[in-house]
């Protein structure tokens, strides 16, 4: 890829292939990821998104390759510098977590990192409530988690992969068994992440419609890379009728 | 001779000499740390959905047991190398073979009962130590039984201090745990070599028929009031500890069985938890006007807001308001920060 193009890479992968038992799940992937990028990553079920994910987190090992997270090659504890919000599961309603516990969670293993406010100083405060205001639900933050609507769950998980303050984000499917007002809610506040905040993001999703205009890079893959580009629907909508047919 | 009577004799010879070989003040300390141990591994697996998983490493330690009286050997032996063996093989299995925990423990559940009844078979003398093997002895725990069981405790307990956290987040979303650096992988074994060590401590005092109302029953009870996990665990220790001791003046003056005395006294506990769960109360519709929680704003039809656990809310709408201005002031803050950069510890 021409690095030209990529001023300020986050995450940088090189030839990477990825095995998982004997399979081969990607092979030589190519990505360069620019800070601020609002990447959208698409692909039929099956196709490696996840995998991609897990890669960059350092969860899955890559069997070839070079992967560079801010500049650093992806170790064990690449994670604190990422936040991560895996395909929703369905949470038990009577579950002994309130909000808070869940978002707390995240700094269970490691804290917060600082976030300097440029005159030497730290931000003071909860990390916790901070996270829960940048997806409006500090509000919340007393009620039992299986109390709550998918929606709702879903922004809680997202503010729980921004409480350690990553650069990046990325979102496995975050809209998926959402009605449309909520997707529509989700989305938005993705924007608000990617253009307040700076946050990179990575976010898997099938909706191409509700994607598209929101997005500022396209990726799609089938164990390969099939497209990078601008997210233009008709190069889109070519590349899906290769891709799924 | 009277209930009351019986009674009065039960407090005069527990009092007496407490500390003094008092045959009476052992299976009270034994059944108190016994109880409170199981009610706090019995919260995370009742959590977890590891009840069936706790009776099959109960039955594995029956056929360690079983093998222990035909070999005359000390059972504490091979009752831990089964339940070890079978804890972990269970584990092994699910990962290895994708098999749902409760395939893999009715196989071995099978395989261990088949083997214990071979072994009562071929020892061909079905007496106490079997019956004390199925229910237990508290009322003849020995010194040296009590304290192993606490050595056991001690070691429980420490181990659970230390990884209740990372248990706590892999038993709400294991891949989300996974994916902020815990090992759940790790995590995963050492609680159910946890659970194994749990079945051993309390095999020898309680017997594996009433083990694992020891484990499930409080921790259910206790899950009936709470959202909060460390409440939860609170609850369910009390519950263990007042069941446990108010089980031997009972048992003394019925002259029954005090492990299973305790059994009871916990179910009847988790009935009347069930009954009067706080979670199971009735709320009204909310309606237009309805009062609003100040805290969590949720319309409450009465003054209890369950989220906030508060009978009236006492902050006002401005003391809300200005939190969120508090916030937004760090929002500012933060706002700048992004252009001076991120600062990683």
């Amino acid at each position: 890829m021409n690095k030209e193009f990529f001023p300020n890479p986050v995450i940088e992968m090189e030839k990477v292939t990825v095995m998982l038992g004997h399979n081969v799940v990607l092979k030589d992937i190519d990505l360069i990821v620019n800070n601020g990028d609002y990447l959208g990553l698409i692909g039929k079920n099956g196709s490696g998104k996840t995998t991609l994910l897990k890669t960059i987190l350092g969860i899955y090992k890559a069997k070839s390759g070079t992967i560079l997270v801010n500049g650093k090659p992806v170790t064990s504890k690449t994670y604190k510098e990422i936040g991560y919000v895996p395909q929703m599961h369905p949470v038990q309603r009577e579950f002994p977590a309130t909000v808070y516990d869940v978002v707390e969670m995240g700094l269970y293993r490691y804290g917060a990192n600082n976030v300097n406010v440029g005159n030497g100083s730290l931000i003071v405060g909860d990390p916790v409530i901070l996270a829960l205001h940048k997806v409006k639900m500090e509000r919340f933050k007393n009620r039992p988690i299986g109390h709550l609507s998918g929606g709702e769950q879903q922004k809680v998980l997202i503010a729980q992969a921004l409480v350690r303050n990553p650069d990046i984000l990325l979102l496995d499917e975050p809209t998926s068994a959402l009605d449309f007002t909520m997707v529509r809610d989700l989305l938005s506040l993705l924007k608000t992440l990617n253009e307040k905040y700076e946050i990179t993001l990575i976010v898997i999703q099938h909706n191409l419609e509700m994607l598209i205009p929101v997005c500022n890079r396209l990726v799609m893959i089938r164990g390969i890379k099939m497209y990078d580009g601008p997210p233009q629907i008709e190069k889109a909508n070519e590349m899906i009728q290769k891709v799924f047919t | 001779m009277s209930l009351w009577d019986k009674l009065l004799n039960f407090f005069t010879a527990l009092f007496r000499r407490p500390f003094s070989n008092n045959i009476l003040v052992r299976p009270i300390f034994a059944a108190i740390i016994i109880g409170v141990v199981c009610s706090i591994v019995g919260v995370f697996m009742v959590l977890r959905g590891l009840i069936f998983f706790g009776n099959g490493i109960a039955h594995s330690a029956f056929a360690g047991g079983a093998l222990g009286l035909l070999l005359g050997i000390n059972i504490l032996y091979p009752v831990s190398i089964f339940a070890l063996i079978t804890a972990l093989g269970i584990g092994y299995i699910r990962e290895k073979t994708k098999l749902s925990n409760e395939t893999s423990i009715g196989i071995l559940f099978a395989l261990t009962m088949a083997l214990g009844i071979i072994f009562i078979s071929l020892y061909n003398n079905y007496n106490v130590s079997v019956s004390s093997l199925l229910f237990g002895s508290l009322s003849s725990v020995n010194l040296e039984e009590l304290l192993l069981t606490l050595g056991f405790a001690i070691v429980i307990v420490i181990t659970m201090v230390i990884m209740g956290k990372w248990l706590y987040f892999s038993t709400f979303d294991e891949e989300l745990a996974q994916a902020n650096g815990i090992p759940t992988r790790l995590i995963s074994y050492i609680f159910l070599v946890i659970v194994a060590l749990t079945v051993i401590m309390g095999i020898r005092v309680v017997g594996i028929i009433l083990i694992m109302a020891f484990v499930v029953t409080p921790a259910a009870a206790a899950y009936q009031y709470t959202y909060d996990i460390k409440k939860m665990v609170v609850y369910s220790v009390i519950i263990s500890f007042f069941c446990a001791i108010a089980a031997f003046p009972i048992s003394y003056v019925l002259e029954i069985s005090a492990s299973a005395t305790i059994v009871v006294l916990l179910t009847i506990v988790f009935i009347f938890s069930m009954a009067f769960s706080p979670k199971r109360r009735k709320h009204s519709i909310p309606e237009i006007d309805s009062h609003l929680c100040n805290v969590c704003e949720e319309a409450i039809g009465d003054s209890y807001c369950m989220y906030c656990e508060m009978e009236d809310t006492e902050e006002s709408p401005e003391t809300a308001t200005q939190d969120h201005e508090h916030v937004d002031e760090h929002h500012h803050v933060h706002d700048h920060s992004q252009h001076g950069g991120h600062h990683h510890e």
